[in-house]
């Protein structure tokens, strides 16, 4: 296959990945104001969660350990990456989602990040440590009987179909009275309190909604590239979503593709291939997440709503009786 | 016997943390936000006393040089990019968001400056030396005396100086301090710089204690400092010693029973019980939960 | 005890029955030690619109904040409808029909004026996401109902021009006639009104006291907090003045108004 095709390619299942992302990220954030910096972590738990549902039991020969190993057949392994990932989500939400400050909120969550961080890289058993696993089956490549070249092809087209599905999921999940009132929460979470809405669970289904998303996105991942090392969901990569989401409109999910495209997989995707000069390991990504976080601030600064910000809801046309007829009135009374 | 020293590095660690989460705890009741950049604050005081411990001064006036320009690199941030924020009355919300990136901003731009080795200071390791049951190096004890004078200096600001009461009234009512002729902006700079000057120093003997550094260690040490300040109250600098104690102990108590390299993890099974049960902090009867 | 026996002498007829919908007995509320308020009684009259007045620091927004749930009933009993409040989290309070308003007023400003309304409905089907995806059609059809209502109510209020609108860019006064449109869109049993005239000029203060009034014609019972007297001598059948967290006296502000304990902690030192 061309080099050029084989690279768009992979940009185009990058992209679709971090479209998945963003979504969920969105459904918390953008919609319902939770603030959860430990996000790349439930990415990360899908990953893990779907390479070892994929792998066969963990060979003592082959130099990884890792738990599970049920060689389970696609799309088993997805499913369950999401759902153990939504299912991390609601416990951290039952401590981060209290009826607190939304500091609490962000201190639970980048704490969060930290602790999984380090039993993961730490703890060998588990997730092979530091060194991650390998060796993930392509989902129905053997099956299907297909060469390398039409396989890329497909593979695109299997991840483009399920980020399509997942795409009309939340949007409708956004359009709705559920998103409605999440939105009204994100506002202001007493008041909604107060007209009799459970804003605790409310928030933990978009919580729980929000990390299913992170975690079919980090299966889809590791069932790409077969491999997944803590190297690749560092709290860095937890700020770029944030960026993206933000730059590209948060509350919108169009403009969280929109970001998705411009920050995460245009400028982090393209400045991988720059030209390679001393100490540029280290120097070129520090500098890349530099001018990602200035971007996140400028942006804040003089677009804080993004690039397509979130629209106004709209509602069934109704026609009254007598429509405004007090308007005259109050309009005196208001001077 | 082991517990023993265990409990003495738990008074170095206690030490370290009393000295960021104390002003991390002043700063956000001034503010009204927490800092997310904490720990790259701690860092880059490290490599500030870093260099100049590298042109030949002795390392506790480096400490203290490192400190100050902490304190005014806080300053300095806080004027060009939070105070521009906050005037804008910013929601809570996006000032946390501000505050995240800017602390990938400053842990990226210390790894572009200084680079990802690991440094240590010029410094002799000092005798160890038993203190009653305690089995510590001469440096520790330094690290102590340190905490404790710092600590005597908060209380005193707070208590006998006339910006240390502003900065108790911007805390306890921040419209009110306002509308009491209480210069708001000028209190809100200083408790930065107090704060951005204990971060400073707690990140040189963060690094110390622990002999050597790199640029993410202020921020790997980020959620003990975020334990510590939960467990006294959020806002409240008392609580805030208190909290550090027993982090610091429970901390470096608990390396005795299980593998070290968790034993920051017990700071978080602590924060997390304390947010179930006490959300306000373990003293506090009411907080600004 | 009958609750008929205690009922104050009603100005105008209700139409409802005399018996209290709200009773507050003995409620203590302390703060780190201090008594906000200290074993306050009275009660609200099933369809009466009721005043609760007093000096600032009395504890009349820490009441409205335990009666309605935002602060845990600490020691006496707060019974809505029958029912104990004591242990239910604010929105349970809510879904029993207890709606209540905030001093501030406080829209959802990144919200248009329509969907705000939108909101406050109970028990709607469109909230569960198994209707949402299972059973669209009873969405929609619950969706046409509510825009319908949430219409009429803006129309009434003189709202519906700026029904699109972002709630954020009304007006102050047209954010407090936002305000009490949309707790009615919560269908409430009893409206717990914190200042619902705070800062407004007189012109609409008047609007709002007919607003106020209107819902008692339509059997709603209210309880305001309202420092404007004037406004409280027009409207309210039943006075409840809180001095020092506790209360000072009940009855009609003909009678709050001759109390000599009233006059020397309040109305002698407006």
């Amino acid at each position: 296959m061309d080099a050029t095709i084989a690279y768009l390619l992979t940009l185009a299942v990058y992209y679709f990945i971090f479209n998945i992302q963003t979504w969920g990220l969105n459904l918390q954030f953008g919609v319902a104001g939770i603030l959860n910096f430990a996000y790349i972590i439930f990415f990360a738990v899908g990953a893990y969660i779907t390479g070892t549902f994929a792998l066969p039991h963990a060979d003592p020969f082959s130099g990884q350990t890792y738990f599970f190993g049920f060689a389970l057949p696609f799309p088993i392994p997805l499913i369950a990456g999401g759902l153990v990932a939504a299912a991390l989500g609601l416990l951290v939400g039952v401590i981060a989602l209290k009826r607190l400050r939304s500091d609490y909120m962000a201190i639970v969550t980048v704490s969060v990040g930290a602790i999984v961080y380090d039993i993961i890289g730490n703890y060998f058993p588990l997730f092979n440590g530091q060194d991650g696993i390998s060796g993930v089956p392509f989902p129905l490549q053997t099956r299907l009987g297909l060469d390398y070249n039409t396989y890329q092809w497909f593979f695109m087209g299997l991840a483009g179909v399920i980020m399509l599905i997942l795409f009309l999921i939340i949007q409708r999940i956004t359009h709705s009275p559920f998103g409605r009132t999440l939105r009204s929460i994100r506002e202001d979470q007493d008041v909604s309190e107060a007209f009799g809405k459970d804003t605790f669970r409310y928030r933990m289904i978009a919580m729980a909604i929000g990390c299913f998303y992170a975690g079919v996105a980090g299966g889809l991942l590791i069932e790409y590239i077969s491999a997944f090392n803590p190297s690749g969901w560092t709290a860095g990569e937890t700020f770029v979503l944030f960026a993206a989401l933000i730059i590209g409109g948060r509350g919108n999910n169009w403009g969280a593709a929109l970001g998705a495209l411009l920050v995460p997989v245009i400028f982090q995707e393209a400045t991988r291939y720059l030209p390679q000069f001393p100490n540029s390991d280290t120097l070129v990504p520090a500098l890349r997440n530099v001018v990602v976080g200035v971007l996140l601030i400028v942006t804040l600064w003089f677009r804080p709503q993004g690039l397509l910000p979130e629209r106004k809801a709209k509602f069934p046309k109704v026609q009254l009786d007598a429509p405004e007829n007090k308007q005259e009135e109050a309009d005196v009374a208001l001077g | 016997m082991i517990y023993l020293h265990a409990i003495g590095f738990g008074l170095v660690t206690a030490s370290i943390l009393a000295l960021c989460s104390v002003g991390l705890t002043l700063q956000f009741g001034v503010t009204n936000y927490i800092n997310f950049a904490i720990g790259a604050y701690l860092t880059i005081g490290a490599y500030f006393a870093w260099m100049v411990n590298g042109i030949g001064l002795n390392i506790w006036v480096a400490m203290v040089v490192g400190g100050l320009l902490t304190g005014v690199m806080a300053v300095v941030l806080n004027l060009g990019i939070m105070q521009n924020f906050v005037r804008r009355d910013f929601p809570v919300l996006f000032m946390l968001i501000v505050m995240f990136g800017l602390s990938l901003i400053l842990q990226n731009v210390t790894l572009a400056i200084w680079g990802a080795n690991f440094q240590n200071y010029k410094v002799s390791s000092g005798q160890e030396l038993s203190i009653g049951p305690f089995l510590l190096t001469s440096q520790q004890l330094v690290i102590i005396g340190i905490a404790v004078v710092a600590m005597l200096g908060v209380h005193v600001l707070l208590t006998y100086t006339k910006v240390g009461k502003a900065m108790r009234a911007m805390s306890d009512n921040p419209t009110l301090a306002r509308n009491c002729g209480i210069d708001t902006d000028l209190v809100t700079n200083f408790t930065w710089f107090i704060s951005g000057f204990l971060a400073g120093v707690a990140g040189v003997v963060l690094a110390l204690n622990i002999t050597s550094f790199q640029p993410s260690f202020g921020s790997d040490f980020e959620f003990v400092i975020f334990a510590a300040i939960i467990v006294g109250g959020i806002g409240r600098p008392y609580g805030a010693m208190v909290g550090a104690l027993i982090i610091g102990l429970v901390t470096e108590v608990s390396a005795a029973f299980i593998d070290s390299s968790y034993k920051n993890d017990m700071a978080f099974a602590i924060l997390v019980l304390v947010l179930l049960l006490r959300p306000q902090g373990i003293f506090a009867t009411e907080g600004k939960a | 005890m009958s609750p008929s026996a205690e009922a104050q002498p009603q100005p105008v007829a209700p139409a409802t029955t005399t018996a209290p919908i709200l009773r507050v007995e003995h409620v203590t509320h302390a703060f780190g030690g201090v008594n906000a308020i200290n074993d306050c009684s009275f009660e609200v009259q099933t369809g009466s619109i009721t005043a609760l007045i007093g000096p600032n620091g009395a504890g009349k927004s820490t009441m409205v904040n335990v009666i309605s749930g935002f602060y845990p009933l600490q020691q006496g009993q707060i019974l809505f409808d029958g029912q104990s409040v004591r242990g239910l989290a604010a929105h349970s309070i809510a879904q029993r029909g207890l709606i209540r308003t905030f001093q501030i007023s406080r829209d959802y400003g990144a919200m248009t004026v329509l969907e705000n309304l939108m909101v406050p409905p109970k028990h709607q089907v469109g909230e569960n996401l198994f209707n949402v995806f299972f059973r669209p059609w009873l969405v929609a059809r619950e969706e046409k109902e509510l825009v319908r209502k949430a219409l009429d109510m803006l129309n009434t209020f003189g709202l519906y021009e700026k029904r699109e609108d972002y709630a954020r860019s009304l007006s102050g006064g047209q954010k407090r006639l936002l305000e009490m449109a949309r707790a009615l869109m919560a269908d409430p049993k009893m409206l717990l009104l914190d200042e619902p005239m705070a800062g407004v000029n007189p012109a609409l203060a008047d609007r709002l006291a007919q607003h106020i009034m209107d819902l008692r014609g339509k059997g709603l019972t209210v309880l305001m907090i309202e420092h404007n007297l004037g406004i409280v001598d027009q409207i309210a059948q039943d006075v409840v003045v809180m001095a020092n967290g506790t209360t000072l006296a009940r009855g009609t502000m003909v009678e709050i108004r001759s109390h000599p304990e009233v006059i020397s902690a309040y109305l002698g030192g407006a």
